[in-house]
């Protein structure tokens, strides 16, 4: 597939509209007005409500980019009906439409500057940005659902991160030729990995071709994560499993530890940070399991970010239905920060030159100034 | 920047810079897409419309004046003239195109079957997107992706009749915002 046919028709008229501009008067595009601002920080709750009040009743003009918000600052934009996992490379945020699409956000402009049609049977999909490509594929995450419900296998899709076309796809099957049900998909340096219940499967992002196969029988993987040549699966029977990443074979299988639910593993240096799926995020030692630190967040985990000498997490509260950012200290697992956004159902966050952007079910991005 | 996601129509059309134009364009591309493939049931033809559309949208913009009537209105006045006329003279007309020195894509065949779901999409998509979560999957599942009840139940860990009950309120709720008679 080409490029999208609404990109390929912008691109036959903007040399128009472009021309059509240059013999107008000056531009006159008036300042918009923000959706909601909504500021929380750790310490300065008075301030913060005050100026969530303010925000909320007075509605004040949107900070242009050279203004920088203020800390705690959230930013809207709707630019779906619909967004699930997104991911950073290539200058751009790509997120997953739900409405059978990957849009590429420019992270400088904010603006939607690529969409791709992916199929997509099911009801989620994946997307990971890395080895030369923007990579998706369709997920099931519920653990009834097994290769043997598939009736075919589901499509890896390559994405050119510069002309947002689709250049390869690859029907996702385990070395044996079982289909795989994906949950997830990562992709570094010269490798893409998909992973699901049955196990992961590695990719050569070259060919296209499925090169090895880590097979899991029985428990449901909940997590994946790559740490060097480390391949770091957390089950859903507790195990927190490590394979070499180059030969598939296990290494070490440490201790249990409940992981019920997805959650995207995040590899520090030297510790696992998983989810017990009680509103506590703990960080385990790569070497010998143990808990190194434990932290109380408020609800059910989406998505966790790195972002220099923070890690963010992506909570979902229950009680009073707005998704709240906290951040963690990576050594100590402190609460150092704490952002609440506008509304719920918050699907990924990702760190993106200095700021946050959060993905929702709503189609909107909030982008938070952290 | 992030300024031209939440400008409304009007302040994209009164504008006169080409970002401005692209952001109401792609605003509106899919559904104007879909308005004509739902009418001309030929994806060739819904896309050479929707390029004339946007073509003669983008010569006449400055005529556009706010107050007057809705933007999407006012593009899907043009939308509708370029539907009839071409009704008449048997093929998608291209003046403004031919003015603007502008090409109409050609088709790929993922295209056509991308506008081919556009068309059946095309009323109920919006109004879809208003439904509650759960009733927005289970349609979107079930009619747009024509999934088997049994399978949606499985997917998101609900009974069957949980899904069968989504999906009934789901469509009556969009029966009735269409003014669809039960």
């Amino acid at each position: 597939m080409t490029t999208s046919l609404e990109d390929r028709l912008w691109n036959e008229l903007e040399p128009a509209a472009l021309r059509a501009q240059r013999g107008a008067p000056r531009a006159r595009f008036p300042r918009p007005r923000v959706r909601g601002v909504v500021h929380t920080a750790v310490g300065l709750v008075a301030l913060a409500a005050a100026a969530a009040a303010i925000g909320l009743l007075a509605r004040p003009a949107l900070q242009t980019r050279e203004s920088a918000p203020a800390a705690g600052t959230v930013q809207t934009a709707r630019v779906a009906g619909g967004l699930g996992d997104a991911t950073v490379g290539f200058g751009a945020v790509w997120a997953y439409d739900t409405g059978g699409r990957v849009l590429r956000i420019d992270a400088a402009s904010r603006r939607v500057t690529g969409r791709v049609a992916v199929p997509n049977p099911y009801l989620d999909a994946a997307v990971a940005a890395g080895a030369g490509a923007v990579w998706e594929v369709p997920v099931i995450r519920q653990h009834q659902v097994t290769a043997g419900d598939i009736a075919k296998p589901v499509t890896l899709v390559r994405i050119d991160p510069v002309s947002a076309a689709i250049t390869a796809r690859t029907p996702v099957r385990t070395a044996g030729g079982e289909p795989l049900v994906p949950h997830g998909v990562v992709a570094r340096d010269d490798v893409v990995w998909v992973w699901g219940a049955g196990g992961a499967v590695r990719v050569d992002p070259a060919s296209g071709r499925v090169v090895g196969t880590i097979r899991l029988a029985g428990d449901d993987p909940k997590g994946f994560a790559l740490d060097g040549g480390s391949v770091w699966i957390a089950m859903e029977g507790g195990r927190l499993l490590r394979f070499d990443a180059r030969t598939g074979a296990r290494v070490a299988s440490l201790g249990n530890q409940p992981t019920d639910h997805p959650f995207p593993l995040v590899a520090l240096p030297g510790a696992l940070v998983v989810d017990d799926e009680h509103g506590t995020v703990l960080a385990r030692d790569a070497a010998s399991g143990r808990t190194l630190w434990r932290a109380s967040v408020p609800g059910g985990i989406r998505s966790a970010a790195a972002d220099g000498d923070r890690l963010w997490i992506l909570t979902a509260s229950e009680s009073d239905l707005r998704d709240e950012l906290v951040a963690l200290d990576p050594g100590s697992g402190r609460v150092t920060g704490r952002i609440a956004l506008p509304d719920g159902g918050g699907r990924a966050v990702q760190a993106v030159g200095g700021a946050l952007w959060v993905t929702n079910e709503n189609g909107d991005i909030h982008i938070v100034n952290p | 920047v992030i300024g031209l996601m939440t400008a409304t129509d009007d302040e994209l059309l009164t504008a006169t810079d080409a970002a401005s134009f692209e952001q109401f364009y792609r605003r509106h591309f899919e559904s104007v897409l879909a308005f004509f493939a739902r009418r001309t049931h030929d994806p060739e033809v819904a896309a050479d419309l929707t390029a004339e559309t946007f073509a003669a949208a983008l010569l006449a913009r400055r005529r556009y004046r706010p107050g007057r009537g809705r933007a999407d209105s006012w593009l899907f006045s043009i939308a509708y003239r370029k539907l009839s006329d071409s009704r008449r003279r048997g093929r998608a007309e291209d003046r403004a195109l031919r003015r603007l020195g502008v090409r109409a894509p050609a088709l790929s065949e993922d295209d056509a079957e991308w506008i081919d779901q556009l068309a059946q999409a095309d009323r109920a998509a919006p109004l879809v997107a208003e439904l509650p979560a759960d009733q927005r999957a289970a349609i979107r599942a079930r009619v747009v992706h024509g999934r088997e009840y049994d399978e949606i139940a499985r997917v998101t860990q609900s009974s069957e009749a949980a899904v069968r009950k989504r999906v009934s309120r789901g469509l009556a709720v969009l029966r009735r915002r269409l003014g669809v008679s039960e």
